[in-house]
Parts: C-alpha cells; sequence; structure tokens
C-alpha cells in the first residue's frame, strides 16, 4: 500500500535524473571527451600563432585533452575564420582569431563569408597587442625623430617597404597618413601591421 | 628586412623578433601608451614625439554560433586560468603581448565596439575596400 508513493517518488527523481543526465550536467561533467581543435587564421610562427600555443598548452593540460592547432591563414584571416564559422557548435572546434578577421575586415572586405558578429559567441579576447616601429640597421636611423627627418629628406622611393598583401600594403599606406609621421602623403612608408599577419 | 630589402615595418613584435634578435633591425618606438616589457629600453611613441600615433590589435577566441553557454562559461574560465600563470604570463610579455580574459557578455559588446571603431579609421583613413 505505501509502495505506490514511494514508488512515485522514485519515479519522479529518475525523471528529473534523466533530464539532468540528458542536459548540461553531463556535457558540463564529460566535456571535454575528446580532443579539441583550435583554428589558428594566420600562419604558424605569426605573432597570433605563437601566443595562442603558449596559452592553448596550458589549457590542454588542466583539461585533460589535446587541444590541436590547426592554421588556416589566407585573405587577412578570413578564410580559417570563415571555417570557424561553419565547424560544428559543440565545443570542439575554437576559432583563435583577431582585431583584423572579428573586427576590421568587416569593412575592408566586401564579403568575409561569415559575421563576426552573428556566426560566432565570443568567448574572450586574451591578448593585446601594440604595433612595434622597426627600421633595419641598414636604415641609418636610430630614432623616430631621425627617421621622421630622414623620410623628409629623402624621395618616395627610398623607403618604401614591401608588403605581403593587398590588406597589409592598403592598411599600412593609412597608419602613415594618418599620423603626422614622414608624412606619407608625400613619401609613401608603407608595410604593414596587423591585417595581414597577425 | 635583414636583407635590407624592407627598411621599415610596423608589426606585432613576435613577427620582428628574428630581425630583431639577430641585429637586422633595431626597434624605433612601440604605438602603444606603455613601453613593453620585452623592449625596456624602446619609447613610446609619444614619448618619441608622436603622441597622435597609437596602433594596437588584440586576439579572441570565438565559438560556431550555438555552441552551449555552459562551454563557453567553461572556456572562458579556463582561459582566464591559464592566464593567470606566471609561466604563461612571463612568455606572453617576452612576446610583446599583454594577456587579459573578459567575461563572454563582455566580450560579446567589446567584439561591437570595435567593429564600429575599426570602421570609423578605416572610413576616415579613406582605405578602399577590398572585393
Amino acid at each position: 500500500m505505501n509502495k505506490t508513493p514511494a514508488r512515485r517518488v522514485m519515479l519522479g527523481a529518475l525523471v528529473a535524473l534523466a533530464a539532468l543526465l540528458d542536459g548540461t550536467l553531463v556535457r558540463a561533467e564529460t566535456y571535454p571527451s575528446r580532443p579539441i581543435t583550435v583554428i589558428v587564421p594566420f600562419a604558424g610562427g605569426s605573432a597570433s600563432d605563437v601566443v595562442t600555443r603558449i596559452m592553448l598548452n596550458k589549457m590542454s593540460q588542466s583539461m585533460g585533452q589535446p587541444i590541436v592547432v590547426d592554421n588556416h591563414p589566407g585573405a587577412g584571416g578570413n578564410i580559417g575564420t570563415a571555417m570557424g564559422a561553419k565547424a560544428a557548435p559543440d565545443g570542439y572546434t575554437w576559432v583563435a582569431s583577431g582585431s583584423g578577421p572579428i573586427a576590421a575586415n568587416k569593412t575592408l572586405y566586401r564579403d568575409l563569408g561569415y559575421d563576426p558578429e552573428k556566426d560566432f559567441e565570443a568567448v574572450t579576447p586574451f591578448a593585446f597587442f601594440t604595433i612595434v616601429v622597426v627600421a633595419s640597421t641598414q636604415l641609418p636611423v636610430k630614432t623616430l625623430g631621425e627617421l621622421i627627418a630622414y623620410a623628409k629628406a629623402h624621395p618616395a622611393s627610398s623607403i618604401t617597404a614591401r608588403s605581403a598583401s593587398a590588406a597589409r600594403s592598403t592598411w599600412a599606406g593609412s597608419i602613415s597618413s594618418r599620423s603626422p609621421a614622414p608624412s606619407s602623403r608625400t613619401c609613401p612608408i608603407a608595410t604593414s601591421p596587423n591585417m595581414g599577419r597577425t | 628586412m635583414i636583407a635590407g630589402a624592407v627598411p621599415l615595418g610596423f608589426q606585432w613584435l613576435p613577427n620582428v623578433l628574428g630581425p630583431l634578435n639577430s641585429g637586422g633591425a633595431r626597434p624605433l618606438a612601440v604605438a602603444g601608451k606603455n613601453r613593453l616589457p620585452a623592449l625596456p629600453k624602446t619609447p613610446t611613441t609619444a614619448e618619441a614625439g608622436l603622441p597622435e600615433y597609437e596602433a594596437s590589435g588584440w586576439f579572441a577566441m570565438q565559438v560556431p554560433r550555438g555552441t552551449p553557454k555552459d562551454i563557453v562559461a567553461r572556456i572562458n574560465r579556463e582561459m582566464a586560468e591559464a592566464l593567470a600563470d606566471p609561466t604563461v604570463r612571463e612568455r606572453f610579455e617576452q612576446q610583446g603581448a599583454v594577456p587579459r580574459v573578459i567575461s563572454p557578455e563582455e566580450a560579446t559588446k567589446f567584439t561591437s565596439t570595435e567593429i564600429v571603431k575599426w570602421r570609423d579609421i578605416i572610413q576616415k583613413a579613406g582605405i578602399p575596400q577590398i572585393q
């Protein structure tokens, strides 16, 4: 007689447990249960790649699963980022992207092949970089002031540098022309920060 | 750069560490508010007389839309823990990178803000769109 309520309680508990097991509880407790792939949309050895691997190496130890970096450079980081947008949303594919493909390229490129906001969940930024202005030791300048003086004294062509992609060179020109520096309106100091080889 | 083919660069530090370490290039300035621990002798652009020139960027973790929120939160926590590790922080510093983690909610706002910020910079600079 008194078995029925007990059975009901037990049944109810089982149903509740099943619901929990089916949902987030089990996932949170078992995740990650297999290796994770992290798409890095930049070349191996680049700034992004180096710091991402430093961080992932540590995370792999604490998460107890291998975290495999998959470099997919190209189009200023857009190609690899687009691949990440199309990956299964199961927690086993992440994208370590950056201010190019996630922010600037939305304006720089007519078509990215993804929407940086709508196609992703943002986890968090993790590394902030500042541009470093460097000069070849073959250039007779040791300070930024000397560089500006040198640029003013020499024709534009003499200190134009090379860059690797349309994105980078376009961007580089702009950075210089925005700075009061060696006045790139008349003297294009080229090359390039971030967009291409991040 | 070492060969002299590229006399000047505006780059993230890791991308020019090779020529800097081999003596093929010298750092003139850091385009940010603070000097880099990895280049303590290199002045900021402001110190070098160019306060208006600052350029920085960031790397961020994204997961495909639809990834469960608890997993997003877990990855966020794991990243925060990894970046709190002194060895990891030191290795970031050596690369000229500043480690920082924010919540996924803040990260979503951060993305939107950055898109607008870069759009304004690019449009003001008159950079043509890449087809």
